[in-house]
């Protein structure tokens, strides 16, 4: 996920990408950012932050302990906004929106 | 695509009693085994060969396929379960069930031991199978998945049914063939019915997932189902009818041929998996479908030779090898998940936490792992050249598996939450805003 420079909110994104890379999938144990598996993060609301992310599986049986997570992290670094997870299929999750470092974690 | 959220996995007290009675009554089919060995090598029709098998496919396997399925029924329909009281119910009914049918099996041969046990299985299954199809039904994720979960409790249903008969004819002779070509029919239909359809259908879910591999080949799935469950249901109908005869190896191809398309359709997957080094657990699974192999191959020379031996053989690599085998990985890939699910999700994303394989130690499932092999090369050698002594170590290598299992079972059952360092975490750590 890119933050552009220009972005009204390129301070507030970057202080939430740093805490997102705490949540790791606690099957690949690679955290989600260098996974790709977060598309957008939404300030334009005052009061909300709006995550848009997949799982690397549609079926994901952690996926409930992957959103907690990313609540969890978000709320503690943004404590008057609402966190809401919007969890997406399209695009589809694949090996090309790993970062370099995740790739260099799942070993290839 | 908006997806619907993840749906809540059920709670822990559902599924943990499974786990956890699973793994003591495999402890104790260990160490029955051990003390029994000598048994193994006679017929199979005698009352310690029958509690072990009954121990080991209901109390060992069917119970933490149990436990498994209740955690997976939400994930692959996208829903909660239907009913927990149907899980509480269905385990007691199971227990209760079993320890009556080891009771009339063992100790007393009594037939309304074996009659009150087989009564309360059945029910037990039958309540499963309203669990596994209500939650299934009505839902929006259509899957081959859910039609081998639901075709399974069917012939799970059926095995119960024909072991229920068997059990009262013993008691108030009625059917026409001979019991023993009935047992057999019980026996396979179980098998083939209950665990092949069962297994196959986590196992297109679960690998794929596990080691992050995808294959496009779900027409080898579609024939996979028809071609297993046609196979049993001529088996089925041929052998309630006429017994077994010459024909069972046809329904033997057919079943075998929709094996290989869902083990075809697993390695297409694992070819094209994302993760190259598969672990010690995902080790189990391939170990396992060599295994069921090797009893397919047995299963015609079975019927040309008869050999006393070959049959023990045949029925060790199934249910130690095959069934357990898969279950002893797999646990790894289960467990420690739900368990870490329900002990860490309020805390996750807030302080660096353990993983999930850190709530076990991972070199007991090492050493497990060979454990299983040297036991079962050491039971499958005794008791092909009729030597007792090998067999005995094959069965102490056994008591081995069973320990380390065990152990790592509780130690993931008791696992306290801490942080990454192994400091205990105290309460408001949880009480996060969600």
């Amino acid at each position: 996920m890119e933050i552009l420079l220009s972005d009204p909110y390129f301070k507030e994104k970057n202080k939430a990408i740093a805490c997102l890379y705490k949540v790791i999938d606690p099957e690949l144990f690679v955290n989600i950012i260098d996974l790709g598996l977060v598309y957008a993060v939404d300030f334009i609301q005052t009061d909300r932050i709006i995550i848009r992310m997949t799982l690397s599986t549609p079926a994901c049986p952690l996926g409930d302990a992957i959103t907690a997570g990313v609540k969890n992290a978000l709320t503690a670094s943004f404590p008057d906004r609402e966190v809401e997870v919007v969890l997406v299929w399209e695009p589809r999750w694949s090996l090309d929106m790993l970062t370099e470092a995740g790739r260099d974690q799942l070993g290839f | 695509m908006k997806a619907p959220m993840n749906q809540s996995a059920p709670s822990l007290f559902v599924v943990l009693p499974f786990f956890l009675t699973g793994a003591l009554i495999f402890l104790g089919v260990a160490v029955f085994l051990f003390l029994h060995t000598e048994a193994l090598t006679g017929h199979y029709f005698q009352w310690s060969i029958l509690t072990l098998v009954h121990a080991c496919a209901i109390g060992w396997g069917t119970m933490l396929i149990f436990g498994s399925v209740y955690q997976l029924l939400p994930v692959i329909n996208g829903r909660p379960l239907y009913s927990n009281g149907l899980a509480y119910s269905t385990f007691i009914c199971l227990f209760i069930g079993l320890l009556s049918l080891l009771v009339g099996f063992y100790w007393t041969a009594v037939h309304t031991w074996l009659i009150l046990g087989g009564s309360l299985i059945l029910l037990a299954f039958i309540l499963y199978s309203v669990n596994v199809f209500k939650t299934s039904f009505p839902s929006n994720f259509q899957s081959m998945e859910k039609l081998f979960l639901m075709s399974a409790s069917i012939w799970l249903i059926f095995t119960a049914l024909l072991g229920l008969a068997l059990a009262i004819n013993l008691a108030h002779p009625f059917v026409r063939i001979s019991h023993l070509e009935y047992l057999k029919i019980h026996a396979h239909l179980g098998l083939g019915g209950w665990f092949l359809q069962l297994i196959t259908g986590i196992s297109i879910k679960l690998i794929p997932m596990f080691a992050l591999g995808k294959s496009e080949k779900q027409t080898w799935l579609v024939w996979a189902f028809y071609l297993q469950n046609l196979g049993l249901l001529g088996f089925f109908i041929d052998g309630l009818f006429f017994g077994i005869s010459p024909s069972i190896l046809i329904y033997w191809g057919l079943i075998l041929w929709g094996t290989l398309a869902w083990l075809a359709y697993l390695w297409d997957a694992f070819k094209n998996r994302l993760r190259r080094k598969l672990d010690m657990p995902l080790q189990h699974t391939y170990l396992s479908s060599v295994l069921l192999l090797f009893g397919f191959i047995c299963i015609p020379l079975i019927y040309f030779l008869q050999d006393v031996g070959l049959i023990a053989v045949y029925g060790i690599f199934l249910f130690l090898g095959w069934i357990s085998v898969l279950i002893l990985g797999m646990t790894f890939k289960t467990l420690p998940f739900i368990v870490w699910n329900t002990k860490y999700k309020g805390i996750h994303g807030k302080i660096q936490i353990p993983l999930p394989k850190q709530l076990y130690k991972t070199e007991l499932v090492n050493i497990q792992y060979w454990a299983c092999v040297f036991a079962l090369i050491f039971m499958g050698m005794g008791l092909l050249m009729n030597l007792g002594i090998l067999v005995k170590i094959g069965s102490l290598a056994w008591l081995l598996v069973a320990v380390l299992y065990v152990i790592n079972v509780f130690l993931i059952c008791g696992h306290k939450p801490q942080d990454i360092n192994g400091n205990f975490i105290k309460r408001p750590l949880f009480q996060g805003k969600e």
